[in-house]
């Protein structure tokens, strides 16, 4: 049955409550990765010179993720293999004695131009989609940042105390080899779960995540 | 089929063509800064935001250069 009266000093106590267990997750220590704490790292624990807008005054980051550098393996192919294209054209007999010899010098210049700066374009673009696909793990909440092709961005956010469940899957040779994997966070807030695709050691998020859960009782 | 008598020449159809895509690009290029710096407001990584931000104005510039290329020399 609710308690309808609840004497004075009892109220104070509940009241206390929530402020305990911020200052307890706050205490949580992991060792730092210091070989890994720079700005293109993929997993790392208590990050240096990471910071997110909204972020409180005493909110620290535990966990920095982001996907795993191998997943930019396909872009790094293409634009080497785009780069290379030109050049290979200038080879071709055919191709030089009919194509590019009736068309205008300048012509040529200014399309071989916009050609490598689509190039350029298409490399920064994926760079920066992998760059700003982050998320992270504070002592309050999980912020997951999902930012495609420059013209979505979505920041969702939730309250430690709202995370249900996580779980991780590690399906694949490339996963098994470059230890990556999808970690999924079940939450009981607005958006029910929180995917964190091909981070590396997914193990060891979900294990940092549950340590969290275990200090904010639901 | 003979168009002489247009007196039109094919290659000032294709600087059209030409300027159009790179006005094209440069719109394109304006909205990859705009979203860089965006995401540069929302995530700060200490040092390497700001070099983002500094290749999207260089991305940028370029698109302007070669349309004025394109414009100069075509």
């Amino acid at each position: 049955m609710p308690d309808i009266f609840i004497p004075g000093d009892k109220k104070e106590e509940n009241k206390e409550k929530p402020q305990e267990f911020e200052a307890a997750s706050s205490d949580l220590k992991f060792p730092e990765d210091e070989k890994h704490s720079h700005s293109l790292s993929s997993f790392c624990r208590n990050p240096k010179g990471f910071s997110f807008r909204d972020q409180d005054e005493d909110e620290k980051i535990l966990l920095f993720l982001r996907k795993h550098f191998i997943t930019n393996f396909t872009w790094i192919f293409i634009t080497i293999i785009l780069i290379t294209i030109p050049p290979f054209l200038l080879f071709i007999p055919f191709l030089r004695e009919t194509f590019l010899s009736s068309v205008p010098f300048n012509f040529l210049v200014v399309s071989v131009i916009f050609y490598y700066l689509i190039v350029f374009s298409f490399a920064f673009v994926s760079f920066a989609t992998w760059f700003y696909n982050i998320s992270i793990v504070t002592n309050k909440r999980i912020v997951d940042v999902d930012f495609s092709d420059l013209i979505y961005h979505d920041v969702a956010v939730t309250k430690l105390r709202l995370v249900e469940d996580t779980n991780y899957t590690k399906i694949g040779f490339l996963h098994s080899l470059f230890n990556y994997g999808n970690v999924f966070v079940q939450t009981a807030g607005e958006q029910a779960h929180f995917d964190f695709l091909a981070i590396p050691k997914p193990e060891d998020a979900v294990n940092i995540i549950e340590d969290l859960i275990g200090i904010h009782p639901k | 089929m003979n168009i002489d008598f247009l007196n039109f020449d094919i290659f000032f159809l294709f600087k059209i063509g030409i300027l159009a895509v790179i006005a094209g690009y440069i719109i394109f290029s304006l909205i990859v800064f705009n979203q860089t710096r965006v995401m540069e407001k929302i995530i700060k990584v200490s040092g390497a935001s700001r070099v983002l931000e500094i290749v999207a104005i260089i991305n940028l510039l370029l698109g302007f250069s070669l349309f004025v290329l394109a414009l100069v020399i075509l």
